[in-house]
């Protein structure tokens, strides 16, 4: 195979160094933290975490809620999923778009719909906080999505009459479903249930404030070990030992999924989805759309009903009261605001630039380099937010001093964000005939201005999407947040979580009304990404 | 022995099948030829099972279908891009009918294998079906739809997407397989080749209706109507104007029975034409070109003509330009409806 050109090549140099002192690096100072605290290799911080039955504890409650929410999740997901691959109704465009809120919409305003929902005084009358129930039902609120998108598109695509035939060789319907649709779509459901239990292990916000003092995953726990009990070294080693799970379940992941890889045509174009046509089919498709747009609209709906609820009855005090100071922040509310939106302006810039270098890398460079740039990319997902917050917090203090830096919570956001600009860029990019690009340098355009006018109008609206992504992702981050933001500059989430810790009406209040606000910011994010989308990706 | 009477099956606004009818006797190879969108695959579809027609009735031996579902009515479906599962090899593919009526293994194994060397992919058990080629996905699918051993087998647009080399071998191929079996057969294409190939009779359907029926030699030499006649790739297909039982066209009159419906279309075979110093009809070569064994020769009529060409067969072809004379053999000149 032919080398890529060397200044090619040299473009792989800005995602490699960023994400190799900012990602890297800083797991490599939690490990020392972890496994040679005084310098020399030394296990015993790690032993007496494995030997902590609290500690256990954590790691089991961890397992078994994700585990839960995960096939609770399931089970609501899978016929919301059937219905939107096979039927056409009124309103699926709007459902559709629903579904793309959760994936963008900040923990913290799970955490407060769901406070207003079923926490102390919620809309249903009964106090859930503190409870499992309440944890579970918000990760499936959270998750349906993840699974209806993720099953859903693939079974829309899936050639029909690769069914029919099973048909027409004598298969009945149960037998259909047992010996073509179940292992054709084994892969999709697959993948989104290993999303869905990623997603749900790592939970943070949710769990942090709907789970009181029982309730602790390990992510909580290690956000408690380091500012509540300063406890680096065990937060450390909780790091590592969460990292080498979610390492091992993501490769077990990867193995099943080379193993399964079959070449399933998919159908582009007209899909084949029409109105129900028995009058049973008729009414089940109505129940299931109409109780999978209950579950995702009634929480947000009902934090925007608790939002007005004031002490005087309803109004708009929770909004005017924002620019007062209050006993949880140190600066009055609405300051959260203006830092979150500069905050996740500096971010997005960030993630668009490393994204977009490091999507044109993967795209155009050939071979290992490419490879491993891919890799990289992909680790901030398997390491958790929280994981970089920590990393960050522990490591930034050598050999340069950017603990102070204003840039820092940008850093930490966009490591989170560019693996979305990444994911929207590179299909377009691989999509765009090199064709193109060479017509345009035979009529003399260098190959730079080739791309700059070929590849990169065409990409444009790709490019939008994973800008938006990063700025929904950037303004919503909590987790790493969580460790980075000084308290006299709190970000919207920080600001809604110091203020939900607080007990009182109007402290409540004044945090559904932020959360509103964080959830419209969120909304614009998406409506900007769908608008963006309009046309599905084509080949160029 | 098939019957199909009166099927309608509307999407939305339009109607696929509109009136749809078709019989098949035991151990016939009925084509149904139309051009594409003419509701052709929505009719094996309905024969399948598959689609529930708003309309009609399909009866097998008497027995109406209505209330039988796919997997109970025996018959075999291949489609036209073959649907194989992706995720079984060719011998799971082949067993998969077999399968399904609860046959014992070996049993299958030894029926599998047979039906492979019928289709002439002898071992080809193992082999995963993204490797195959166009031609053996074909076979395959032939393969998987005739392994349970249908009682009518309905083909949907089986040659569609293959070469012709391929083609050609496989229009040789398939008629044989089928006479060996026996088979009851619905053949759809839009190919003209294909129909005459396999179909002891052609049914032609344009906008979900039959409009033609009959053999191969029938609808070519006495095609019943303009639109099949030039779906058939007839040649010299002229509007005529008719005046007390005599049909003119400037340049030829021939007579018209009371009996046939006005207006009145006429074809005449290029093969039915000849170039005779004696003929009657005046006209200069135009264009001659060579198609294997003869040429076709466009000659333009000189008088009276209004720019009229006929299509000669021909074994010789005299140069662009050449004033000829031409006789048309008045037998076989064929009276269609407009």
């Amino acid at each position: 195979m032919r080398r890529s050109p060397f200044a090619l090549r040299l473009l792989a140099v800005l995602p490699i160094a960023f994400l190799g002192y900012f990602f890297v690096y800083p797991l490599a100072r939690i490990s020392i933290l972890a496994l040679a605290p005084r310098g020399a290799p030394d296990l015993t911080v790690f032993i007496d975490v494995l030997r902590d039955p609290d500690l256990v504890g954590v790691a089991w409650f961890t397992l078994w809620q994700a585990a839960l929410s995960t096939s609770i999740t399931l089970v609501v997901g899978f016929p919301a999923a059937y219905v939107f691959a096979h039927y056409r109704f009124p309103g699926k465009t709007f459902l559709r778009a629903l579904m793309t809120i959760p994936f963008v919409l900040p923990t913290l305003v799970v955490g407060a719909a769901f406070v207003a929902l079923v926490g102390p005084g919620g809309a249903l009358g009964i106090d859930l906080q503190g409870t499992i129930t309440a944890i579970v039902v918000a990760h499936v609120f959270y998750n349906v999505p993840v699974i209806v998108r993720g099953v859903g598109s693939f079974w829309e695509q899936l050639d029909p009459q690769v069914t029919d035939a099973a048909r027409t060789l004598g298969a009945g319907p149960l037998s259909v479903f047992r010996t073509v649709t179940a292992p054709l779509l084994a892969p999709a459901v697959v993948s989104s249930t290993a999303l869905v239990f990623l997603f749900t292990f790592t939970s943070f916000g949710v769990i942090l404030v709907l789970g009181g003092f029982r309730n602790a995953t390990i992510e909580v726990e290690i956000w408690r070990q380091t500012t509540a009990f300063l406890r680096l070294d065990v937060a450390a080693a909780l790091s590592l030992l969460q990292l080498g799970f979610l390492t091992a379940v993501l490769a077990a992941y990867n193995r099943y999924q080379e193993r399964r890889a079959v070449g399933i045509r998919l159908r582009t174009g007209a899909s084949s989805a029409r109105r129900p046509r028995s009058r049973t089919g008729r009414t089940v498709a109505v129940g299931i759309v109409a109780a999978t747009s209950a579950l995702l609209l009634t929480p947000l709906a009902v934090l925007v009903g608790r939002s007005f609820v004031t002490a005087d009855g309803l109004g708009i005090g929770n909004y005017t009261g924002l620019g007062e100071r209050t006993t949880a922040l140190f600066v009055p509310p609405l300051e959260a605001v203006v830092n979150s939106v500069r905050l996740a302006v500096a971010a997005t810039v960030l993630a668009v630039a490393v994204g977009i270098v490091a999507a044109a890398t993967i795209a155009y460079v050939r071979g290992p380099l490419a490879r491993g740039v891919d890799l990289l990319l992909m680790l901030p997902l398997a390491a958790s937010a929280v994981t970089i917050g920590f990393g960050l917090l522990v490591s930034m203090g050598t050999p340069i001093d950017l603990r102070r830096s204003l840039l820092l919570i940008p850093i930490a956001h966009a490591l989170v964000a560019i693996p979305f600009v990444v994911r929207s860029a590179l299909p377009v990019l691989r999509a765009i005939r090199p064709r193109l690009r060479e017509a345009a340098m035979v009529l003399g355009a260098s190959p730079g201005r080739a791309w700059w006018t070929v590849d990169a109008p065409l990409a444009a609206r790709a490019f939008a999407v994973g800008t938006a992504f990063a700025f929904a992702v950037s303004v919503g981050e909590f987790g790493a947040t969580a460790f980075l933001a000084r308290p006299a500059a709190p970000t919207l989430p920080v600001a809604i979580f110091r203020l939900l810790g607080q007990p009182g009406a109007e402290t409540t209040g004044r945090a559904m009304a932020l959360s509103v606000i964080l959830m419209a910011l969120t909304a614009l994010a998406v409506l900007a990404i769908e608008a963006a989308r309009g046309g599905a990706v084509e080949e160029l | 022995m098939l019957e199909v009477s009166g099927i309608v099956v509307r999407y939305e606004d339009t109607a696929a099948l509109d009136g749809m009818d078709l019989t098949v006797l035991d151990g016939e190879r009925a084509v149904v030829m139309g051009p594409s969108g003419s509701g052709k695959s929505t009719l094996l579809r309905v024969i399948a099972g598959l689609e529930v027609p708003d309309d009609g009735t399909v009866r097998w031996n008497g027995r109406y279908l209505d209330d039988v579902p796919p997997h109970r009515r025996g018959f075999g479906l291949m489609f036209q891009d073959y649907a194989l599962f992706p995720h079984r090899d060719v011998g799971r593919n082949v067993a998969y009918g077999l399968e399904m009526q609860g046959l014992p293994r070996d049993e299958i194994a030894r029926r599998v294998a047979d039906t492979l060397d019928l289709v002439g992919l002898p071992g080809a058990e193992r082999r995963a079906v993204a490797t195959l080629s166009g031609g053996e996905q074909q076979r395959v699918a032939l393969a998987r739809t005739l392994a349970p051993g249908p009682s009518l087998v309905l083909l949907d647009e089986p040659l569609g997407s293959l070469d012709r080399t391929l083609r050609d071998r496989l229009l040789t191929d398939m008629p044989a397989i089928f006479d060996r079996l026996g088979s009851t057969v619905v053949y759809v294409t839009h190919d003209r080749e294909e129909a005459f190939a396999i179909g002891h009779r052609i049914t032609v359907v344009e906008g979900g209706k039959p409009v033609a029926h009959g053999t191969a030699a029938d609808l070519w030499r006495r095609p019943p109507s303009r639109f099949v006649a030039s779906f058939l790739g007839l040649e010299n297909v002229f509007d005529v104007t008719t005046h007390h039982d005599v049909a003119t066209t400037g340049w030829l009159a021939i007579p018209v029975p009371a009996s046939h419906p006005r207006p009145v279309a006429i074809a005449i075979p290029p093969e039915h034409i000849v170039i005779d110093p004696a003929g009657d009809l005046e006209g200069t070569v135009v264009e001659a070109r060579f198609r294997g064994g003869s040429y076709l020769v466009r000659v333009a009529v000189a008088d009276g003509a209004d720019g009229a060409e006929l299509t000669v067969d021909t074994r010789d072809a005299p140069p662009p330009g050449t004033p000829v004379r031409l006789r048309i053999d008045p037998d076989a000149v064929a009276l269609l409806a407009r």
